[in-house]
């Protein structure tokens, strides 16, 4: 919101940015799993590492929401959470 | 105010049509159109900057509470949204079609594929799995954008000329401020609208109890990607508004953090009231030059070095002092107030009124 808004100096997003993937890894590993937090960080890091290797740096940031976007679509509740019957509109 | 009970009905169509139903009111939205009018001839230009900033904000903010407040369907990627739309325009006018006659219908265009792409999810989730779905698309759209950024050439963003439309040239604070205030004026009109009709009605329904709105015929999924729609296309022009207004696109204006901005805003303001919406965009817009100024009055040394954390302290304080203590937002401390002064000294109405 321009000069006098509330964003912070450089530097102070990028941490804050970094905080929202750990909500990639939680949805990842499956909410209520407590588990399938490692193996959902290591694929998310998987992902990320070889997203800069083969892929460019600026894809390497929105690969854990890749992955967060992946999961929703074909298995919502993670990969180790409580299946979930799909409620569907 | 039906709540307070008494007899004060409307008799005919036209008078429970009406926006603007009391003398009072009248007088009160005359007074406002007229000291908005004026307000260039007296006050400085930074005055008018803030103002034009809190119009601007409340397009976002009124685009984002039809969907939040109105529907029920958390978004996290309203930032994209505006991002979406000021690219849009970037990239038009990179190719040279620099006419808003152009680039703001393509831009509500791509705004609403973009609401109906990122709707598609809120078919199937809900609460949290819907905020965190629509953080990500938040995060691909800046991506995107960001790449776009990279591709132009090592550039730190895109400049964009003051838009014109026939011999009508917008520069300088004075154009902006009335543009931005006639443009939020006609947002709010049509949300205010948008509330009132079918579609507004419907997504009340929806917010409340979906499963209940479906046995009441009401198509579900229709009405969720058209609150998509509406909320993403006007976003998107918002969006296409910041790139004319600042001259300049850049990734970085867009964080996640604008998008946590615009969810304060109509939280703060008091969720699904059009009012409360632009209230909340004055008061998020204005906070941090208030802090601003208590700081540097505390003490002008420490200022520079206190002014960031305190924002961003005070902010979040009055985020969670607004949930915990009054829900309704700016909009429910309006209407005590209003109703205080109206009934003093009975606390309910009486049963004849006289209007």
């Amino acid at each position: 919101m321009g000069a006098g808004g509330l964003r912070g100096r450089a530097g102070g997003d990028d941490l804050f940015e970094q905080r929202l993937r750990a909500f990639a890894v939680a949805l990842v590993g499956g909410l209520d799993s407590l588990g399938g937090v490692v193996p959902a960080a290591l694929l998310v890091a998987a992902v990320e590492v070889a997203s800069v290797r083969w892929g460019n740096p600026l894809l390497s940031d929105v690969s854990p929401f890749l992955c967060l976007l992946v999961m929703l679509l074909v298995r919502p509740w993670g990969l180790f959470g409580t299946k979930e019957e799909l409620e569907r509109v | 105010m039906a709540a307070l009970g008494g007899g004060y009905f409307k008799t005919s169509y036209e008078a429970d049509l009406a926006l603007v139903d009391t003398r009072l009111r009248r007088v009160a939205l005359g007074a406002l159109v007229v000291a908005l009018l004026v307000l260039p001839r007296f006050a400085s230009g930074f005055v008018l900057d803030l103002v034009s900033q809190a119009a601007f904000a409340a397009i976002g903010a009124l685009a984002l509470n039809v969907l939040t407040g109105l529907a029920g369907q958390i978004s996290l990627g309203h930032a994209g949204f505006l991002a979406a739309g000021a690219f849009t325009t970037a990239a038009l006018v990179e190719r040279g079609l620099v006419s808003p006659l152009v680039t703001l219908p393509a831009t509500a265009l791509v705004g609403g594929v973009l609401g109906l792409v990122v709707g598609m999810p809120s078919l199937r989730l809900k609460g949290l799995y819907l905020a965190l779905g629509t953080l990500a698309m938040h995060h691909v759209v800046l991506y995107a954008a960001g790449e776009m950024q990279a591709r132009a050439g090592g550039n730190t963003g895109f400049t964009i000329p003051p838009p014109r439309l026939g011999g009508l040239v917008f520069r300088g604070t004075v154009a902006w401020y009335y543009a931005l205030v006639v443009l939020a004026a006609l947002v709010l009109l049509l949300v205010v609208n948008l509330q009132r009709s079918r579609a507004g009605r419907a997504w009340m329904a929806i917010r409340d109890r979906d499963v209940a709105a479906a046995s009441v015929g009401i198509d579900v999924a229709r009405y969720k990607l058209s609150a998509f729609v509406w909320s993403s296309v006007v976003t998107a022009l918002a969006g296409a508004l910041f790139a004319y207004h600042r001259g300049f696109v850049s990734v970085e204006a867009f964080g996640f953090f604008v998008a946590v901005e615009y969810i304060a805003m109509i939280i703060i303001g008091g969720l699904g009231s059009a009012l409360g919406a632009v209230l909340g965009a004055a008061f998020v817009t204005l906070l941090p030059y208030v802090i601003d100024a208590l700081v540097a009055g505390v003490s002008p040394d420490a200022a520079q070095y206190y002014v960031f954390p305190a924002k961003f302290g005070a902010f979040g304080l009055l985020m969670a002092l607004f949930l915990v203590f009054e829900p309704l937002g700016l909009v429910g401390i309006w209407r005590r107030v209003r109703n205080w002064f109206f009934l003093w000294p009975f606390r309910h109405r009486p049963l004849r009124a006289s209007s």
